[in-house]
């Protein structure tokens, strides 16, 4: 256990003023087609059989819930419920099938970089694509890219090519391209899982730091401990559906109940 | 830092705390249909050190930056210039040994045909290629295919000088002001390459092997072109000029059959050629971009 201090669950939670995010009765279903790409061949062959082309994987289904202004949101569920697909929605990648979200404040996503963009390119040169891609200024993310170099830790990697990168090292350089983009709203899927037990105490450390300032943060992680300790509200999704909007420990009991292994010790040294 | 998927309402609250200067995103499920098209434009310009560095950074990985990158964008045009030379040397007959100003005709076509080629083809997979980009980070998506188009205008710019120096030594053709008319045309020619290589980008989304049809087509088509012949025969008072109206369907009739007159003959073209390039070029880019940016919104879910 790694995360023992936690005080980002001392910042209050503002009801007073609109919520951070607002997600109202979402729904994203992707449409995929049964071949492995679609193809004009393939169109016209199934124009002449007269079958239908799609298939609808609903990944969100009338997902309802408000994040208010000081709150960090840890979301868990089984594989497949549903968690990076409402992240890519919050961010603004994936766009709604129905309902609605609401965002106030400036988005800074660790789903952005989380292998980078091209693994020809070095370390810095994704860093700086993503910075621009994001609507920084040149001079913005030249200056952003020696703070993340030096947070990243990852010495003379940073100028090289992505494919001589241990996962460890890409998921560092992810987390600290989250953390430096001044975010108002902080968004970390699954990024902490990779690096070592050093950077993870100076990545709660950051995640800290960052709250003070952060609107609101979510985290999706697989890792319940890191949930219970960092958050100071979670939400469980199940299948699109969700299960249970509480504070950490009870979201956790229920949904470690409901896969029936208990909180076993794996699961807490897995973060 | 405003987003366009579902339009952005900037809120500006009567609170003045400073946690609620910032805006307000709205993303809702309208999933066609154009978005606020101002907005959108200004968000492109705001995002263009994107598309210049995502293409300077394609344009790097493709070592094209090295000496013998340089060297290979200046070769690769010219041999196919020596190629389709040889073609039309052996099918029209003529003396090889004389073929000096039809070399030059030749690369002066076919280097500004490769640039249309060079952002169709990069266009058509800008979209399906992007990865990582489209699936994870929000931004205006017709920075792609105009990436695309910026990398075939900067590998079109080192075959210039090649063409001068050929035109130097294998042709007689008259140096003149007139030449600049060509910046006019090679105008054209990118406004219509961005609004191809955003249609085909968006069309490769839906139809993965529109691709591999493309080179076929961009081949016929340049066939069909001023590339490898000039437009006179065509032209009011040619021995063809029956097809003239036929041409202009074509819009490199037009912007190919310009640029060549301008700086291959330094000669004014014909009026015609000025208005109709210039009303393809616009025509393409609003169809292009216009059904890019309807549909961009669709594309993340079907990536
Ligand atoms: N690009 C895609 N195309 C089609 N279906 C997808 C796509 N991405 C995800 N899905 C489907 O959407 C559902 C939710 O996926 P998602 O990635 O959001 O799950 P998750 O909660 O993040 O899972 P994990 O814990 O494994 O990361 C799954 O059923 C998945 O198969
Ligand atoms: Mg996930």
């Amino acid at each position: 256990m790694i995360f023992l201090s936690a005080s980002s669950q001392g910042k209050a939670v503002r009801t007073d003023i609109p919520p951070a995010v607002s997600i109202q009765d979402l729904s994203i279903t992707y449409r995929t087609t049964f071949e492995k790409v679609p193809t004009l061949r393939s169109a016209i062959v199934r124009l002449g059989r007269g079958e239908r082309a799609v298939r609808q994987i609903k990944a969100i289904q009338n997902l309802s819930f408000d994040v208010p202004v000081g709150t960090s949101l840890g979301i868990i569920g089984a594989n497949g419920a549903g968690k990076s697909t409402l992240m890519r929605a919050v961010a603004g990648v994936l766009a709604p099938s129905s309902g609605r979200i609401e965002v106030r404040g400036r988005i800074s996503s660790l789903l952005a970089l989380g292998v980078g963009f091209n693994s020809k390119l070095t370390g810095r040169e994704n860093v700086v694509l993503g910075g621009l891609a994001q609507g920084m200024s040149r001079s913005e993310v030249a200056e952003r890219a020696n703070q993340i170099a030096e947070f990243a830790d990852i010495g003379e990697f940073m100028d090289m090519p992505l494919i001589t990168y241990s996962s460890g090292m890409a998921a560092r350089l992810a987390f600290s391209v989250g953390v430096h983009m001044d975010p108002d709203i902080l968004m970390i899927d699954e990024a902490l899982s990779a690096g070592d037990a050093a950077f993870r105490v100076k990545a709660a450390a950051k995640m800290e730091e960052l709250m003070e300032s952060a609107r609101a943060m979510f985290l999706v992680s697989h890792s319940l401990g890191s949930v219970r300790d960092m958050c100071n509200d979670c939400v469980w999704l199940h299948k699109g559906k969700l299960m249970l909007r509480a504070d950490p420990q009870t979201c956790i009991d229920a949904y470690t109940k409901f896969l029936e292994v208990g909180e076993n010790a794996f699961t807490m040294e897995d973060m | 830092m405003r987003l366009l998927r579902g339009g952005v309402i900037l809120a500006k609250t009567a609170d003045q705390r400073p946690e609620l200067r910032d805006e307000l995103h709205v993303y809702d499920a309208r999933r066609h249909g154009l978005p606020d098209l101002r907005q959108y434009v200004r968000d492109l310009i705001g995002r263009w050190p994107f598309a210049a560095e995502f293409s300077r950074s394609s344009i790097r990985s493709a070592n094209t930056d090295t000496v013998f990158g340089q060297l290979w964008l200046v070769l690769n045009p010219t041999l196919l210039a020596v190629v389709y030379f040889i073609l039309v040397v052996i099918l029209t007959g003529k003396k090889i040994s004389e073929g000096g100003p039809l070399l030059v005709q030749i690369c002066s076509g076919l280097f500004l045909f490769t640039l249309l080629q060079g952002a169709a083809s990069a266009g058509a997979g800008s979209v399906t290629g992007g990865g990582a980009l489209i699936s994870r980070m929000a931004f205006p998506r017709l920075l792609m295919p105009l990436a695309a188009v910026r990398t075939a205008f900067y590998r079109f710019l080192p075959t210039l000088p090649v063409f001068f120096l050929l035109k130097l030594v294998f042709s007689d053709t008259p140096w003149g002001w007139e030449m600049l008319l060509g910046v006019y045309f090679l105008v054209l020619m990118v406004i219509f390459s961005a609004g191809l290589a955003a249609f085909l980008g968006a069309l490769q989304v839906y139809f993965r092997d529109a691709s591999s049809f493309l080179p076929y087509f961009l081949r016929i088509w340049m066939y069909l072109s001023p590339v490898l012949w000039l437009p006179d025969p065509f032209m009011p008072g040619g021995s063809k000029s029956e097809l003239y109206l036929l041409m202009l369907f074509n819009p490199m009739f037009s912007i190919c059959g310009g640029w060549g007159e301008a700086i291959l003959s330094s000669k004014v073209s014909s009026l015609t050629f000025f208005i109709v390039g210039l009303a393809w070029s616009i025509v393409m880019l609003l169809v292009g971009s216009l059904f890019f940016v309807a549909r961009e919104r669709d594309f993340s879910v079907r990536i």
